[in-house]
């Protein structure tokens, strides 16, 4: 085995805050062998981004590391001063962060930054070292695939997009070819195809550079892809660790096997989601005992009175007294309070699921987006172009049915779903609800329709009016359209117990809401009138994946119940892998594919739709080989200037010369139900196997 | 290190049941900000009470006296008591800020709405207006209307009132641009809500909270702003007991007795400091968000 | 780029005319005849019917409207009624004093406001910090006309080492300087408060972003993250803020002149105003505000340079 070359031993992270000391990291050890990608994972609040800070000795100024070593190469990081660590972190420490735009400074020229960040390495000031890090800067902006480097090299960080930012970053921090890189969720803000690509770059300069990554994340579908070991955290400590193989195939903490279970596949699309209750303990209240123990099932009394010890088990290093050696004599486990959900008062019987009757219908949709001109700018000559957001699309969704809308940023998802309730207008094409056109009605008319149509948005606490109380929110839609309501606080507990939550939180504002409580807000709301259309933006975005997967057990009860016209926009596969009963994959506005889920994820039949399964990350590490990975190459072209011929074509493997020039229609294939919009079909082969 | 609680006192627990104000005063700039602010405000409410002198009472003989038993502060030219002028002078401080801050805000509002809302065109022509009437010192404006209009208290108010519209209006219309993108306006349209719901149930309430905390800190400016005027002679006419008309008496008699430009400079400075202080300390504790931006 | 550009100059040209437009039409909101305002009660009438016929008040409106803009847009601000010089001359002497003063205390601002608020931002709750804030929001709240009554009380009324008015002897530059020392610094102290303030805000929300513990994580040394990466970041609002802050000072100059009766625009339009004689008020006004326009325009192309991002925003809105 390869030198250790990050030993972090006994490590505890305080911070000072108005409630007090708060202990971020208590007893956290863990080795990095020299070349080895070592992934830390856990969800938000769990102190994962805290150890990456401290690593770099770049915690926050109310941060202090106030006991154990972090012993680099030998040379314990936690003594260092500050000229020490800076001569260090030059050379052989670096650090990429999660959102490129934030951490690339927006007012200097990249190459700028690129010289000034070799100074520690290469401090000489004279022509031959001037152009020496020139070249190198070029060399690595061109390494990380920056087109045109000498040209680019000169632009500034708004100039390029989010992928190409995560490039120029990595290229920086790999400039002065570091020993160890730390990765702060460096993909997470990112869509799949193109985080796809930053991994394999990411894996592609390990091998060459051998550099050491501490890779931190909170999706297992990535450790499982590119992790050789791994590290499990909950609530300041490490309650797992092993090599990725090990861990994954057999968990033993419960926490991560929950973690693993609460993941949504399309394998697993007959069940519910297995939870994890309640959430991540605040820092202020930590229990007593072990830190998992309010939230475990098998939790004994011994777990909630003393800690357990991090001890080796098997393979694996598991802080849970269940390997460890009072097991026996630990008492008996402790039942938890159940958390359930009131079932909806059902408004038609179950046995009409999935009629025929067509509730929402498009045909040939667009919409376009015209840039604002000011006047004064018209006068002066200024001409608008159009964001061709949809552009041609033709949907049918009947009664009791999932549609899913998958796409990636820019594919017009989002606006076809705001399109299909008319909140924004289409530029052309008809948009038919329960057989009523609704493509021109005025407001006035469409007003009272809106009771029967509702939006589940995107950003839950924003969509929340920040100076009302959720009771005040939740009655909104009945004011609104004049129903009038006998008991109102009935209602609203009736509402929120619907939807999963105590009737404390009528009380509430928004901002004192996490934010899978304000989501399920966002969802009571949209049922407070008995819709028969409800199209969900993004319901898991943003979201902890044990979190994630209340909300999707939640979607999927309330399609049973309510027999309802779903649709579900999402950039995540798996979700509808999990919640759809057919799925429509967008691209540039238009679909590329539209098949009943199972098909789509066996079966694919545009190209578009294979990369962006074999994309998907899968928390299965011993896929990783087998798994046929499609990377795309570059980034999904600007909607104001598509493509000519068929979108995808110049991303598009397949890609015939009468790809270029003619697009192709969105056609049924095998005479089924299964369309796709692509002139070879044929050629698509890769499915996604049942994991 | 250990995390030892500190003993909370009386003063402290008592701060903790008042919402705002309570994280006000637990601030030393804010509490001592909140201190002169009340002082002004005493002043102004028992101006009589405060003082055994009429603010016009002259007593030629004992004219620019420096402080005295009598005298607290002093005498002017006309041998006036400085110490009630000061403190009727507050009066005509607020009595003139707080209505010209209060047209301003209602017509900048008013303005600012119709603009944001009917966007387009509209909106293109009030910006060029907008930015036209600020394309001059406000002093300057002022002037020139002043001297026109003939100064009298009425005038001063009005005149007040119309040069700061234009600039609360600008930040309404921003503010109502950007409250428009908010998500929880978008949510009302989808459930069905009509326009003037929208505006006025969810727009309005988050358009005029910053405002109201922006007015609030005007107070001060527009307050330096009236004296200023009156300096010169076009605001607030004698012998009405304006700061500003102390400041030009003394000015006159400035090689005769510093003491009428000390006191009422002084005063303006306190005052204004004052509100500063408490205004500053209002915004951070009510939204952290706002800190650092100042209307012009 | 070149579309934001044309764009900024249409507006200015656009705000400077429709200034002038406001100034003509201002006569006639006031109730009275303006010439006998200006003339006083005892002119006899044929005089009032001259000045009314010099200062275009016989023609109507619009056609005083056109005849002002016209006058404007050939760089001529009309005729001083009274002495019957052309305004150009008479403006044109009281400005250079004016904008000596302003700049003079602008500078002063900048030289002294930054350096303070980048010593505040560096040092962030130190004892030393805490005075610099008192001081700073204590000099914002003193108006220019009573930092200009205290420092001639005090240095040139009490302790006679400073000249109280004027501008000194003619030609002598020493002695100009001298006389300005006391004025500029009286219209600098507010700003010099102001920018400290902004400068440690801003300064502050720069070192709190993730670009700046990039650069750390990148090995760059403090100073130069300090002096080179943040400091540019933090002075893009200081430099929008200096747009506003010229027309501020003309507007304290009116002041700080009369107190100091030093000739300027300050004092041109206080004595037009008082002589009721109101083209001169009008071509003074004018000059100040074309001025505070260009200012603005300046300090926006100077943003501009500074903040790569703005080219792109700007010509979407």
């Amino acid at each position: 085995m390869p030198a250790k070359i990050l030993q972090v031993e006994d490590l505890e992270i305080k911070y000072h805050t108005k409630d007090g000391i708060l202990t971020a990291i208590r007893n956290t050890s863990f080795d990095i062998h020299e070349g080895e990608i070592v992934g830390v994972v856990g969800e938000s609040g769990c102190g994962k981004s805290t150890i990456a800070s401290a690593v770099m000795r770049l915690l926050p100024p109310n941060g202090q590391i106030t006991a154990g070593q972090m012993l680099f190469r030998g040379q314990d990081l936690v003594q260092l001063d500050e000229e020490g660590l800076r001569r260090l972190r030059g050379k052989d420490l670096a650090m990429i962060f999660q959102d490129a735009m934030t951490s690339l400074n927006p007012v200097f020229s990249i190459e700028q930054q690129m010289l000034d960040a070799q100074k520690a390495q290469m401090p000489g000031s004279g022509r031959k070292w001037q152009r020496a890090r020139t070249e190198r800067a070029l060399a690595m902006l061109e390494r990380v695939g920056i087109p045109d480097a000498p040209r680019q090299i000169q632009e500034y960080p708004h100039q390029f997009s989010g992928g190409m930012r995560q490039r120029i970053m990595i290229a920086i921090a790999l400039l002065s070819n570091p020993a160890l890189l730390v990765a702060d969720e460096p993909t997470s803000a990112l869509d799949v195809t193109l985080e796809a690509q930053i991994l394999e770059l990411i894996l592609g300069l390990r091998d060459e550079l051998g550099t050491a990554i501490l890779y931190i994340t909170h999706d297992l579908g990535v450790i499982a892809r590119i992790c050789d070991r791994l590290i499990v955290m909950y609530a300041g400590n490490i309650v797992e660790a092993g090599a990725v193989l090990d861990v994954f195939g057999a968990p033993k903490h419960p926490y991560t096997q929950a973690l693993l279970r609460s993941h949504p596949s399309h394998s697993v699309r007959a069940d519910r989601l297995r939870t994890i209750r309640g959430r991540v303990p605040s820092l202020r209240d930590l229990p007593a005992g072990c830190k998992f123990a309010p939230r475990c099932d098998m939790a004994r009394e011994l777990c909630h009175t003393a800690e357990p010890d991090y001890l080796p088990s098997g393979d694996q290093h598991v802080l849970c007294h269940a390997y460890g050696p009072a097991w026996e004599a630990a008492g008996p486990t402790v039942a938890l309070p159940s958390e359930t959900r009131k079932p909806l008062a059902v408004k038609a019987a179950k046995a009409a699921l999935a009629s025929d009757e067509v509730v929402i219908k498009t045909e040939q949709v667009r919409t376009h987006f015209r840039d604002h001109v000011a006047f004064l700018s018209q006068i002066l000559g200024q001409r608008g172009g159009a964001v061709r957001a949809v552009d041609g699309v033709d949907i049918e969704i009947c009664r009791g049915e999932t549609l899913g809308l998958v796409g990636e940023s820019g594919s017009g998802k989002t606006t076809l779903g705001r399109t299909i309730l008319r909140l924004l207008d289409p530029t052309a094409g008809t948009v038919i609800i329960d057989g009523q056109d609704i493509t021109h009605i005025p407001q006035t008319k469409l007003r009272p329709l809106r009771a029967r149509m509702q939006m589940i948005f995107q950003d839950p606490c924003s969509s929340l009016s920040p100076r009302m109380k959720m009771s005040a929110i939740l009655l909104e839609p009945f004011r609104i359209h004049g129903v009038p309501v006998d008991d109102p606080k009935r209602k609203v507990d009736e509402l929120l117990a619907t939807v999963g939550l105590s009737s404390e939180q009528a009380e509430k504002y928004a901002h004192q809401l996490s934010g899978g409580q304000a989501r399920r807000v966002g969802i009571a709301r949209a049922l407070a009138l008995n819709p028969d259309i409800l199209v969900a933006d993004e319901p898991t975005a943003g979201l902890d994946v044990s979190v994630a997967a209340g909300i999707l057990n939640l979607l999927k009860d309330l399609r049973e119940e309510l027999n309802l016209a779903y649709v579900i926009i999402t950039h995540n596969l798996n979700v509808l892998g999990f919640i759809a009963d057919r799925v429509a994959v967008m691209y540039l506005g238009k679909i590329v594919e539209l098949a009943e889920t199972e098909a789509l994820f066996t079966q694919p039949r545009h190209p578009y739709t294979e990369a962006l399964l074999s994309a998907i990350p899968l928390p299965d590490p011993t896929l990783r080989d087998k798994r046929q990975q499609i990377i795309l190459t570059g980034e999904i072209p600007s909607a104001r200037k598509p493509p000519p011929g068929c979108p995808f074509h110049p991303r598009c493997r397949y890609a015939a010369a009468r790809c270029r020039s003619d697009a192709p229609p969105l056609r049924a294939l095998n005479g089924g139900r299964h369309l796709a919009a692509c002139h070879f079909p044929e050629r698509v082969k890769a499915g996604l196997s049942a994991g | 290190m250990q995390y030892v609680a500190r003993p909370a006192n009386r003063y402290q627990q008592f701060l903790n049941r008042i919402p705002v104000l309570g994280d006000v005063l637990r601030r030393p700039l804010g509490a001592l900000g909140f201190v002169i602010v009340l002082a002004f405000i005493v002043m102004v409410i028992f101006a009589p009470l405060l003082t055994p002198y009429s603010y016009e009472e002259q007593d030629i003989p004992s004219m620019l006296q420096g402080p005295s038993q009598a005298h607290w502060l002093g005498t002017d030219h006309l041998g006036r008591d400085l110490w009630a002028r000061i403190v009727f002078g507050a009066r005509i401080a607020l009595g003139v800020a707080v209505p010209a801050v209060g047209i301003a805000l209602v017509g900048g509002v008013s303005l600012g709405l119709l603009a944001g809302y009917l966007g387009g065109l509209v909106d293109d022509v009030a910006l060029v207006i907008f930015d036209s009437l600020q394309a001059f010192p406000a002093v300057i404006l002022a002037l020139a209307i002043l001297a026109l209009l003939g100064s009298s208290l009425r005038n001063v108010i009005i005149v007040i009132g119309l040069a700061w519209t234009p600039g609360y209006a600008r930040i309404t219309r921003a503010q109502v641009l950007s409250a428009r993108q908010e998500p929880y306006v978008e949510v009302e349209r989808s459930l069905g809500a009509n326009q003037t719901r929208i505006l006025f149930r969810h727009i309005l309430p988050n358009v005029v909270a910053p405002l109201l905390i922006l007015a609030a800190m005007d107070l001060p400016v527009v307050i330096t702003f009236e004296a200023g005027l009156s300096f010169l002679g076009l605001g607030v006419r004698p012998p009405t007991p304006s700061w500003g008309v102390i400041l030009s008496d003394g000015f006159n008699f400035i090689r005769h007795s510093p003491w009428p430009i000390t006191w009422a400079g002084l005063t303006l400075i306190i005052v204004t400091l004052g509100f500063t202080l408490f205004g500053e300390t209002l915004r951070d504790v009510l939204d952290p968000r706002l800190s650092g931006s100042r209307g012009a | 780029m070149r579309t934001y550009l044309l764009k900024r100059f249409v507006m200015t040209v656009l705000v400077l005319l429709l200034v002038t437009i406001y100034l003509t039409l201002l006569i006639h909101v006031v109730p009275g005849d303006a010439a006998k305002t200006l003339l006083g009660p005892r002119a006899n009438a044929d005089l009032i019917a001259k000045t009314r016929a010099a200062m275009n008040l016989d023609k109507p409106v619009i056609a005083q409207v056109g005849l002002a803009l016209w006058d404007v847009l050939h760089g001529s601000l009309g005729t001083d009624v009274f002495s019957g010089r052309p305004l150009n001359e008479i403006v044109g002497a009281a400005l250079p004093h004016t904008l000596i003063l302003a700049w003079t205390s602008l500078g002063l601002a900048v030289l002294l406001g930054v350096p303070l608020g980048v010593y505040s931002a560096t040092h962030p709750d130190s004892w030393l910090d805490r005075i610099t804030a008192v001081i700073s929001i204590s000099f914002i709240t003193i108006p220019s006309y009573v930092g200009g009554l205290f420092l001639l009380l005090l240095f040139a009324v009490q302790l006679k080492v400073m000249p109280a008015i004027g501008l000194g002897v003619r030609g002598d530059v020493p002695d100009y300087l001298r006389h300005l020392i006391l004025p500029a610094v009286a219209l600098a102290i507010t700003w010099v408060g102001y920018l400290a303030r902004l400068v440690r805000a801003s300064l502050l929300e720069v070192l709190n972003q993730t670009y700046i513990r990039a650069h750390m994580a990148a090995g760059l040394s403090q100073r130069l993250i300090f002096y080179k990466y943040a400091l540019k970041n933090a002075l893009i609002p200081t430099v929008a803020v200096l747009g506003i802050g010229v027309g501020n000072l003309m507007a304290g100059a009116v002041f700080v002149e009369l107190i100091f009766s030093r000739p300027g625009m300050g004092t041109l339009i206080y004595n037009g105003i008082q002589s009721r004689n109101f083209p001169v008020v009008r071509a003074g006004v004018l000059v100040v505000a074309f001025l505070f326009v260009t200012a603005n325009l300046l300090a926006d192309l100077l943003y501009t340079y500074l903040d790569p991002r703005i080219q792109l925003d700007k010509t979407r809105g």
